[in-house]
């Protein structure tokens, strides 16, 4: 792991970068004022891919603050119903994001989605512009089907840090979640925002499951089944 | 507005169903206090306070001044209660919340008017001169308990603090620094600590309009001890209790709220005589050291 | 006076440090990019608050004075244009400050109180830099403070508690791994052109040391941050 932090300098020398075609990751800032000149703005892992015609830089860091992105899957709150469209909060603190009464599989102007304030979505980012409101969709827009998405029913919310979520979204077979897995039965949908709905067989399953993915973040893989045999044992499971 | 979303019915429901079959999120009991701990500071008078996720410091100082019109025998003691927003976006800076607004008025009436700092032995010269002693609380980290915390800060920091030895001679007021003349514990006459309880009745919320039981004995109404920030939310009032080790009450404080039955403020006085033994002892024990 | 700091020790804030140097401690915690009230939003950049509380009594205009210094400083070494329209808060949270034996009345020695200030900025800064990589806030350049004291004899100390001719608050940036611009710099005595030339080259080399030391503290809080992955 190259860990690197602002004020460094870029482990790649200029010549390496300006042979192929580059794309610049997040955690990297790139100064129109300067020049293009590349610095550092975060702390986190740098990782340097290349492939034959094109190469990427990037620096992946944990925060707990979410900055949204087209395409993104996340878990929301709905706040009310205010004239054609939802107001979904993301994360605390942050403007809410829009979802249309239309953005739901099957939606006319007669059936309107029936979400009571307080409900848990499951949806995709459809439109993000930092000067904008965030737009939501509860469908796949290639297929036009659910799909998962819309109303989660039941369970409860772990919070947990940004790359966590992003870790447990994007590596299927992650030992944290094949590991619960063969401990219990149990339902997830990882919002990239940093909440992530789970579902266990009943409420004490759904505890265990929940304090499992909370203190999993601060725990190496091979202690994992470990701390899952704790949990099982203190619940009477 | 910095507001928060609030949380969702899906936890609420979670959250309150647990509470019903006796479960918690941190795996305590109901009447289970989380874990305290103290640290006491390099300087006299600093104490930090860790109730689970909730953190507060304790700072007390003294300084010299003239003592009021109408109570001229009589020290002054003062305790400063700002919540500011480090210890959550939530909370407004400059703008009493309505939390910081309870935290003060009951650390008045727990620490301040229940006598546990003695006001007449800060005097120097009476009408004149006498101790002025700040409690300064800084409020770090929200988790529920603030209340509880702050008390168990302030009353451990004004056993630790000391303040400097005086003579008077006359008109004359000598103040001795710490290397000449070993400094003078505060004369504290009780050990107040402060137990809140969390009321919860969901039964309410599905009341039968014809009134009375509509067959199902579920859980009625219940208290759970030392709330933390999520099951606050969800509570229908709190109650606290201050006591101390002499299984004397200093003050109840229940404002508002469910109305809770007579018996369970008994019930609740009992259980929080258990934690306040425990953690005076705790206490002692952290300031001995 | 060694530093000894701890990266992360709020849960409510995004990002927060603990830092003792020189007998003062402060807690910095950091909240946002977070949603801006009318009156505070920018089009174009960030708002910055600088909220700071003192170990004793309420804040007053001392408190409001470093407050000025930080912000003003702060925003030149946050990338406020990726953060449009929002706000982020720093708060800091002064827990123990230098005793101050000799007076017991209300008020105190007022150059005792200025140098107080820089002793306090010193450490609010170096925290301040802890807390901002910890809530992965986008900074153009890594940076930390140091003090340095020339004594009445005239030699040139670094930290230095006691009595003293004058005293530098000296703030460099960091880049590319080597020490950048100065930043911010606060002074207060009698000192020639020549001694404060002499106390900013000081600080370039002192700055690099303790940016290594801050620097092993960071990668230490992202190892930790990062511990599934192994």
């Amino acid at each position: 792991m190259s860990i690197i932090i602002p004020g460094d300098q870029l482990p790649v020398d200029e010549t390496t970068l300006n042979s192929k075609k580059l794309t610049v990751g997040p955690s990297i800032y790139v100064d129109p004022l300067l020049d293009n000149q590349m610095t550092i703005s975060n702390a986190g892992i740098f990782t340097h891919k290349e492939k034959k015609t094109k190469q990427l830089i990037t620096v992946e860091s944990s925060s707990k603050n979410y900055i949204p992105a087209v395409g993104d899957l996340i878990v929301g709150t709905v706040l009310g119903g205010f004239g054609e469209f939802f107001k979904v909060s993301l994360s605390n603190y942050k403007p809410p994001a829009i979802l249309s009464y239309m953005a739901f599989e099957n939606a006319t102007k007669k059936n309107r989605p029936n979400l009571k304030t307080g409900s848990l979505v499951y949806a995709r980012i459809s439109a993000y512009d930092p000067n904008i409101d965030v737009e939501l969709e509860c469908f796949n827009p290639t297929t036009g089907k659910a799909e998962g998405f819309g109303e989660l029913t039941g369970g409860t919310v772990v919070e947990v840090d940004l790359g966590f979520a992003r870790y447990l979204m994007f590596n299927e077979n992650n030992p944290v979640l094949e590991h619960l897995s063969k401990k219990c039965q149990f339902e997830i949908a990882i919002g990239v925002n940093g909440k992530v709905w789970i579902k266990g067989g009943d409420l004490v399953t759904t505890l265990a499951c929940c304090q499992y993915i909370e203190q999993a973040q601060r725990l190496a893989s091979g202690e994992l089944e470990q701390l899952l045999k704790k949990l099982w044992k203190q619940h009477n499971i | 507005m910095v507001k928060l979303a609030g949380l969702s019915l899906n936890e609420q429901e979670f959250l309150t169903d647990s509470l019903k079959q006796g479960i918690r999120s941190d795996g305590r009991s109901l009447d289970q206090f989380r874990d305290v701990e103290i640290t006491l500071g390099d300087q006299p008078g600093y104490v930090d306070v860790r109730l689970g996720k909730t953190r507060v410091a304790v700072r007390v100082s003294g300084s010299i001044t003239k003592p009021y019109e109408d109570r001229p025998f009589e020290g002054i003691f003062t305790i400063s209660t700002e919540i500011g927003p480090i210890a959550g976006a939530f909370f407004e800076n400059g703008r009493p919340s309505d939390e910081e607004v309870l935290v003060s008025r009951l650390i008045e009436k727990a620490i301040k008017r229940s006598g546990a700092l003695d006001v007449e032995g800060l005097c120097i010269v009476a009408g004149d001169k006498c101790w002025n002693i700040r409690a300064d609380i800084h409020f770090m980290d929200f988790d529920g308990g603030f209340i509880d915390a702050s008390c168990i800060g302030v009353i451990t920091a004004l056993q630790h603090f000391s303040r400097p030895e005086v003579t008077v001679s006359g008109e004359q007021v000598v103040v001795y620094s710490t290397d000449e003349r070993e400094p003078v514990k505060l004369s504290i006459l009780h050990v107040p600590i402060c137990v809140t309880f969390a009321l919860f009745n969901p039964k309410e919320k599905e009341e039968n309009i014809k009134g009375g039981a509509d067959g199902n004995e579920e859980a009625g109404e219940f208290a759970i001890v030392d709330a933390t920030m999520k099951e606050e939310g969800l509570s229908n009032g709190t109650l606290t209790i201050t006591m101390n080790k002499n299984k004397e009450i200093c003050q109840i404080s229940k404002s508002g709220g469910l109305p809770a039955e007579g018996l369970m403020v008994m019930d609740c006085a009992n259980k929080a005589y258990g934690i306040v033994e425990k953690l005076t002892d705790q206490i002692k024990e952290v300031l001995k050291q | 006076m060694e530093l000894d700091a701890k990266i992360g020790v709020l849960n409510n804030a995004g990002g927060s440090s603990e830092v003792s140097l020189n007998g003062i401690k402060v807690v910095c915690g950091i909240n946002g990019p977070m949603e801006a009230r009318p009156r505070q939003e920018l089009p174009t950049t960030c708002y910055l608050e600088v909220i700071i509380r003192p170990a004793i009594g309420n804040p007053t205009v001392r408190e409001k004075y470093m407050e000025d210094k930080i912000k003003n400083f702060l925003n030149s070494v946050i990338i406020g244009n990726l953060y449009p329209r929002q706000v982020i808060q720093v708060n800091l949270q002064i827990l123990e400050k230098k005793n101050n034996n000799s007076s017991y009345t209300s008020d105190s020695d007022e150059s005792a109180a200025t140098e107080d200030v820089l002793l306090e900025l010193n450490c609010c800064i170096n925290s301040a830099f802890l807390a901002l990589v910890d809530a992965n806030i986008s900074i153009y350049k890594a940076f930390n403070s140091n003090i340095f004291t020339y004594t009445h004899k005239g030699s040139l100390v670094k930290d230095g508690l006691s009595e003293a001719k004058s005293r530098h608050l000296v703030v460099y940036g960091i880049k590319n791994n080597k020490v950048d611009e100065l930043l911010y710099g606060e002074n207060v005595g009698r000192f020639s052109e020549k001694k404060l030339f002499m106390a900013l080259e000081r600080g370039e080399k002192e700055s690099m040391i303790l940016h290594s030391k801050l620097k092993e503290l960071s990668v230490e809080s992202v190892k930790q941050k990062f511990v599934y992955l192994s």
